[in-house]
């Protein structure tokens, strides 16, 4: 678990069927990096392209709109933790 | 049945590079198609000087030689490229059919258990550096085209060398390779410290994240693009097309570089708690 954020990226071997629970919470761990990179970038790349008076907005637009998107992400991928850490002995 | 058992895990060993010998393969097919194209590119650009020079074409007679001189500059330079990249397959196809053999030896004789694990190594810098010479390669293709916008830019890009005409044709390089080759340095490092590679070296999460992105794409768009409709007081199509924009760049550029990113810090923090105790014998004697 201590490492687990580490080696999220590129997870070792799973030894068996009761390791699949790694997968979801490795997705849900990457989400977060992923999401700070994306606030940015997509403040970058479309400035050029939302009208002048609204550049003042791009960066809370940016922010919220990924909070909306990764949420949803994090919420679909703790359902399936979930349904992995519950079907773990089944 | 443990003697069969112990020789069949040492002939999967074995096999173990063939996975990287076939991607050899496979880049050493298409390397030498490029080649060939260049090749059968470069004869038909002579024809058309052969032309020039001969009056046999009259119409903007300086203006098509320019033009001919500066394609045959970057057909130069891509051939170039394209030799290494080529030399570079080659090189590693002979390293990784080496770390099988490797293997097989290092059964025998485990004192030499660090062959394999240097030639997969050095292999894999080989083969990465074939990679970045393709890309570059790749780069040049782009430049050389037929349309118009694609020849200003080349001329741009390639001052030096069309000055200098064909007596340089690897001027283009000289620009900003130089980036190029430090990143390919930084990489090889890691690369060497790096734990031997295997077939079953573990699960990739861009491989399975990447492709939930972009079948997420289509409602993340429409998400955010109600958010930016909310807070950018935008129109409908204005707000759905920088939702658009933003999301396609950052699915195209930002998860994989991210990502690359992350496994950079994973590899190092590997290389410390695998590599670094490995030393300890070394530094006792």
């Amino acid at each position: 678990m201590i490492g687990l954020p580490l080696m999220a990226p590129w997870l070792a071997p799973p030894g068996d069927r009761r390791d699949s629970w790694i997968i979801p919470a490795a997705a849900m761990w990457l989400c977060v990096p992923f999401f700070f990179v994306s606030v940015w970038l997509e403040a970058w790349a479309v400035e050029r392209w939302i009208p002048a008076s609204a550049t003042q907005y791009l960066k809370a637009w940016s922010r919220q709109a990924n909070l909306v998107s990764y949420g949803l992400f994090e919420a679909l991928l703790a359902a399936l933790l979930i349904f992995c850490l519950v079907t773990i002995d089944a | 049945m443990p003697e069969a058992s112990a020789d069949l895990s040492l002939l999967s060993a074995m096999i173990t590079p063939a996975v990287l010998i076939s991607a050899c393969g496979t880049l050493i097919f298409s390397t030498s198609t490029r080649l060939a194209r260049i090749v059968d590119r470069v004869r038909q650009l002579s024809h058309s000087f052969e032309q020039l020079y001969t009056g046999s074409v009259t119409d903007f007679s300086e203006e098509r030689r320019q033009e001919v001189e500066r394609q045959l500059v970057l057909l130069a330079g891509r051939g170039r490229l394209i030799q290494r990249a080529l030399t570079s397959f080659y090189v590693s196809l002979g390293i990784f059919v080496g770390t099988t053999l490797g293997i097989g030896l290092a059964a025998l004789w485990p004192r030499i258990t660090w062959l394999p694990t240097s030639l997969g190594a050095a292999g894999t810098i080989v083969l990465f550096y074939g990679c970045v010479m393709l890309i570059g390669e790749t780069r040049l293709a782009a430049l050389g085209g037929p349309g118009d916008g694609v020849r200003v830019e080349a001329a741009r890009a390639v001052p030096v060398a069309a000055a200098e005409g064909l007596k340089s044709p690897l001027a283009v390089r000289r620009g900003g390779w130089r980036w190029k080759s430090l990143i390919t340095a930084a990489v090889g490092m890691v690369l060497v410290c790096a734990s031997p590679a295997r077939a079953d070296a573990g699960i990739p999460m861009l491989w399975l994240m990447w492709p939930a992105a972009w079948m997420m794409l289509v409602p993340v768009i429409a998400l955010e693009g109600i958010v930016a409709r909310r807070v950018l007081k935008a129109s409908w199509a204005e707000s759905l097309k920088v939702s658009a924009v933003a999301n396609v760049v950052s699915t195209i550029v930002g998860i994989p570089v991210t990502w690359l990113a992350l496994v950079a810090v994973e590899v190092l923090y590997g290389i410390v708690v695998n590599v670094l105790p490995m030393t300890e014998p070394f530094s006792r004697r």
